[in-house]
Order: structure tokens, then C-alpha cells, then sequence
């Protein structure tokens, strides 16, 4: 069975989603891609003013929930027309789906209409705790006091636990290597890490009990990971700002690949996409 | 106009009609003639939730039905005085495969108990003081059952494994009389468990000396009663310590396992890493489950072959009717 070219873009709240398609839409729109605009999106709202915040040298802002709108940008590439959907803008919808257990039915639709999922997850926010396999020895306790005791879950455990409950939604079980959907790991942010390692590495090094279970549940080449420098740097100095004002915001922002050759143009992360 | 149901979660006439529970959908009542653009509007109306069959909690026996679709679960037990370190294993083994580590030839493809497995580990995280806590004791109540489901792959099958965690309080109880009203779920892991972890706690045999040995001799004969072929590793828990046990105590026990459960294979693990990567502690750990992993999934030796010579069993001294 082939794989058709719809592509549902997911990412918990404040991983990146923003200013990547602000980024997109930026470069789409100008016209200096391979991708062009299918129809002009009917609700860009939330996308238009992160191109403004852009256009002025200024971060984007967290979306609300309140702005959480679905975001579909028709696109051709290639004489092939499909969809680019984001039906979660600000993310809260994913958290809801392995905060409560359990999706809609406009969720299930999404899952299995759609054959391409890029998953974003930002590596810089990402924390490890210390534990006694890593530490040694060290004493135990005698006044138990949980009260330091994080009951937080982990980043591991909250993106297993979404592949595991989309993958459910879509009827899709994990006997045998998962083909379809394809998967594209997106790691956002990629200059705030400072790093020259390869996208799989750092995957490996901030979650490498996910990263694991990809490799178990997809097939080699069903899915890939790579590094998304949406902004390029931070806009948190006057000459930052300055840059975009004068260079305009779709000349930053680049794509680390899988083998960590450097993209400028980024809209070929939805090439790569259409390529797993 | 097209004919439809009305109710949505009806199958007809794909399926049967939920009303009757026959293929007669169209004497049903809520078949009827819908207009397209009502059913769009319906369909928008009905954003059901659907609720995910599992929620990352420990699993009770009556669960177990979750992941039986798809495979029978291999079910291992543990067992082991109160304070052997049952329950931090478990922690310990989520710990080593949350780092990074894995098993040899068995791949993590997921689990349907996450929340269950981070909550374990949670104990083995350090401390802004620097400190751990090990894990509070397990409820030792006949009714409590918790187990931590992984989904592993091994080469092209995928296994589901369920740990049974208990109380020691209640193996001691049943170790003295496996009748024991308050025994309840130490009966249920003991006869329903493919396979059995056996703690022997290091500490406890150098504090307890021949006390802890008497309770460890009775404990492995009751373990030994009913075992049949089903694989159990013993485990030497908090071995970082093993040297302080006294030889004659160390012999003792080694000779008990050895009368009682000539079969098991013997290791010794720590929670506590020396080194990276760690015998006792990285390695070990992995090893006790990967032990049984391998030997639950050897393929069995099929006895077809009845010996049938000197037989009393009248099935085989019949030679047929010519014959008489």
C-alpha cells in the first residue's frame, strides 16, 4: 500500500509549531520555493500575526488556547497537490489526549486520513533526572519525605504514550513494524542546543527510551529524524532584531538533516516528509 | 434521500442492527430516511470521545484482557521477603532501559502500564539533598495486585510481559500456609506466573544470620512444591554487600537452592552502580529478566512419543478388535 501525501503536524504546546509555519508560510508565499499555495488558506489568523512579530524582529508568541484553530494550507509540489494539516495550533488538544485518555472523533479522522505525521519535540526544553543507575551510591533516606519527590511524568513516558494512543485512534498495532504512517521526528530549536551532533544523537541523548521504542515499533525506513532551526537565533537583542528588519525574516532559519548537512530553504522539511 | 440509522454506534448495514441483534435492520426504528445535509450536521454534532482501553496504571488480573488479543502475556512473579527488593528491581529495570540500556536481543515496543512503571522509578530518582527513597512497602492486602506491563520485540514477534509485584508480608504468609485466608494474591502470582524471580535479600542474611536463613528455606521449599518445569532465577539483591554475609550462612542457603531448586540460575545484582557501564547494577538487572525472557521462549520439547512398552494403559494394550 502507497502512502498519500496528507500530513498532520503534531507537537505539545510551546514546541515550535509557530514559527515554523509562520517560517513556511513566510517562504510560500514570497514564492522563492518549490512548494507553492495550493488555494490560500481560509483561516490564517494566528499564522499572520506570528509573520508580523517575524517581520518586526520580534519571537512569536505562544498561541493561546483560545486561538487553537485547525490550520490547513493547501500546497502543490511537484504538480501534486495535498493538504498540510495542523489541527491543534496551540497544542492543547495533543496534551489532552494523554492527560484524559482519550480523543474525538475528529481525531480519529486525522489519524487515519492522514499517512504522514511530523511530530515536533523541542530537545532544548527537555530535562533529565539523576537517578541511582547513573549516580552510584549514595544514602537513603531515613526521613521519607516525598514531598521533593517530582510526581511530574516524564518527556519519555508523555511521547510514547501519544505515538502509542495515535497509533491506536488509527487502528494500528505494533505486531508487526509499522509501515504507515510514516513518521517525521522534527527536533525544533536546533541552535539553542549549540551542538554538531547528528539529529538521531541528540534524540538518543535527551530520550533514549523513545527513541528505542521508534526503532522497535517502525520500520528502518518508515521513519527519520532531523534538527529545525525555525528562527536561526534568538530575537532577544537589538542587533538580532535588527537582522530581520534589514535581511527579512525568510532569509534565517535552516534544517539539519539526517546525515547533518545544513538546509537553508526550509520548506524542504515537508519535501523530506513526502520522501520517508 | 438516502436510508440511514440514526444511531450512530449501529453497524447496519454493514453489521447487525443493535436493537434487534439481527440482520432485519430495516424493521428497526431508528432506520430511517435522513436527509444528507442532516446527517453532515449530525456527524458534526457527534464528536464523540473515545476512550483509550488502557491508563497507563498497573494492571489487576481481570486487565489482562487488554493485551490478550494479541498475544498470551508472559507472566513473571516475584517473590521474596518484605524489604528483599522486589519492587525496586522492578524501578530499577524501567530506570535502565529509560537511560538507554537494553536488552540483548529483546527491543522495548511500548507498554500499556507507563504511568505505573514512572511512579516505581520515581523512588530511585535522587533528591535535591541528594538522597534516595526506596520504594514504601507493598500493600500487603489479600486484593492487592499490581502488574507493570512491556511490549518487547524479539526479532520479528512481539511478547508481552507482565511482572506481578507483591508483598513479602504476604509470601511469608503463604509460605507457612499457602491456605492462608490473607494469601489470596500470593496464591494467584504462584499459580498463574510463567515463570519466578526469587529474592534473597543480602542485608537481611547478614543482620538476620540464621533467622533469615530458616525463613529462606521455607520459603524456597514452598516455592519448590508446585514449580514443575516453569524457569525462576534466584536473585542475590543488594549483592554490593555480599561479601559480609558469613561463608557458613552463604554455603547454608546455596545448598538449600540448590536441593530445593537445582534448576535455578543464580545472580547477584545491586542497585547501586560502581561503574558505567555496571556489573551488578546495569548489567545484572537486565539479565535476570532476559534469563527467562530467553527460556520462556525457547521452543518447548514435545514428549509425542509414549513409552508404551509394559503399558497398563488399556488405550495402548488395545490391538483392535481383529486382535481378540
Amino acid at each position: 500500500m502507497e502512502a498519500n501525501n496528507s500530513t498532520l503536524i503534531i507537537g505539545l504546546p510551546k514546541s515550535g509549531k509557530t514559527t515554523f509555519l509562520a517560517q513556511l508560510y513566510n517562504r510560500i508565499i514570497n514564492k522563492n520555493c518549490r512548494i507553492t499555495l495550493g488555494k490560500t488558506p481560509d483561516n490564517i489568523k494566528s499564522i499572520l500575526s506570528a509573520c508580523e512579530r517575524l517581520a518586526e524582529g520580534k519571537p512569536t508568541e505562544p498561541t493561546a488556547a483560545s486561538e487553537n484553530v485547525k490550520l490547513v494550507i493547501p500546497v502543490e509540489l511537484d504538480n501534486k497537490s495535498f493538504d498540510l494539516i495542523c489541527p491543534d495550533y496551540g497544542g492543547e488538544q495533543v496534551s489532552n489526549v494523554t492527560e484524559f485518555m482519550e480523543y474525538d472523533n475528529n481525531w480519529q479522522k486525522l489519524t487515519k486520513e492522514n499517512d504522514r505525521w511530523i511530530l515536533f519535540i523541542r530537545p532544548g526544553e527537555l530535562y533529565h533526572h539523576y537517578d541511582l543507575s547513573l549516580k552510584g551510591y549514595t544514602d537513603i533516606d531515613s526521613k521519607r519525605d516525598n514531598s521533593s519527590l517530582e510526581n511530574q511524568l516524564s518527556h519519555q513516558y508523555l511521547f510514547i504514550e501519544l505515538l502509542q494512543s495515535l497509533l491506536y485512534a488509527r487502528d494500528v498495532g505494533v505486531k508487526s513494524k509499522i509501515n504507515i504512517p510514516k513518521l517525521l521526528i522534527v527536533l525544533t530549536c536546533w541552535d539553542e542546543l549549540g551542538t554538531t551532533k547528528k539529529p538521531i544523537e541528540i534524540l538518543i541523548e535527551k530520550l533514549p527510551m523513545f527513541s528505542h521504542f521508534i526503532d522497535t515499533v517502525w520500520k528502518t525506513n518508515s521513519y527519520k529524524i532531523i534538527g529545525l532551526s525555525s528562527q536561526e537565533f534568538p530575537l532577544d537583542t537589538k542587533e538580532a532584531q535588527d537582522k530581520y528588519l534589514d535581511d527579512l525574516p525568510e532569509s534565517f532559519g535552516y534544517l539539519v538533516d539526517e546525515n547533518n548537512t545544513h538546509e537553508k530553504d526550509l520548506t524542504k522539511l515537508i519535501e523530506i516528509a513526502l520522501n520517508i | 434521500m438516502i436510508k440511514t440509522c440514526t444511531n450512530p454506534d449501529c453497524p447496519a448495514p454493514k453489521g447487525l442492527c443493535v436493537e434487534s441483534i439481527s440482520p432485519e435492520y430495516q424493521q428497526c426504528q431508528y432506520w430511517n430516511e435522513t436527509d444528507e445535509e442532516d446527517l453532515k450536521k449530525e456527524v458534526k454534532n457527534n464528536a464523540k470521545v473515545n476512550v483509550i482501553p488502557w491508563s497507563g496504571l498497573a494492571l489487576h488480573p481481570e486487565g489482562i484482557k487488554l493485551l490478550s488479543h494479541r498475544s498470551k502475556p508472559l507472566i513473571i512473579g516475584t517473590i521474596g521477603a518484605p524489604n528483599a527488593g522486589k519492587t525496586s528491581y522492578l524501578g530499577m529495570i524501567y530506570t535502565l532501559l529509560f537511560n538507554g540500556k537494553k536488552f540483548d536481543n529483546w527491543n522495548f515496543a511500548g507498554s500499556h502500564t507507563l504511568i505505573a512503571w514512572e511512579n516505581l522509578a520515581k523512588y530511585l530518582k535522587i533528591k535535591p539533598n541528594g538522597k534516595v527513597d526506596f520504594p514504601e512497602p507493598t500493600p500487603s492486602n489479600s486484593d492487592y495486585y499490581s502488574l507493570y506491563h512491556l511490549a518487547l520485540r524479539n526479532k520479528e514477534t512481539i511478547y508481552d510481559i507482565l511482572y506481578a509485584d507483591s508483598s513479602g508480608e504476604v509470601f511469608n504468609l503463604w509460605a507457612n500456609d499457602v491456605n492462608d485466608i490473607n494469601a489470596e494474591n500470593a496464591r494467584w502470582i504462584y499459580s498463574n506466573s510463567d515463570a519466578f524471580i526469587f529474592f534473597i535479600d543480602c542485608v537481611s542474611v547478614i543482620e538476620g544470620r540464621g533467622r533469615t536463613k530458616q525463613a529462606i528455606v521455607q520459603l524456597a521449599s514452598q516455592i519448590a512444591s508446585n514449580l514443575n518445569d516453569r524457569p525462576i532465577v534466584v536473585v542475590w539483591s543488594k549483592a554490593d554487600r555480599i561479601d559480609e554475609i558469613r561463608p557458613n550462612i552463604k554455603a547454608s542457603i546455596e545448598q538449600t537452592i540448590e536441593q530445593f531448586l537445582p534448576q535455578a540460575y543464580t545472580i547477584e545484582i545491586s542497585n547501586f552502580s560502581k561503574n558505567d557501564p555496571d556489573v551488578l547494577c546495569h548489567k545484572n538487572n537486565l539479565a535476570v529478566s532476559e534469563y527467562l525472557f530467553d527460556k520462556l521462549c525457547e521452543p518447548k520439547k514435545m514428549e509425542m512419543i509414549p513409552e508404551i512398552e509394559n503399558t497398563t494403559d488399556i488405550f495402548f494394550k488395545y490391538r483392535g478388535t481383529y486382535g481378540s
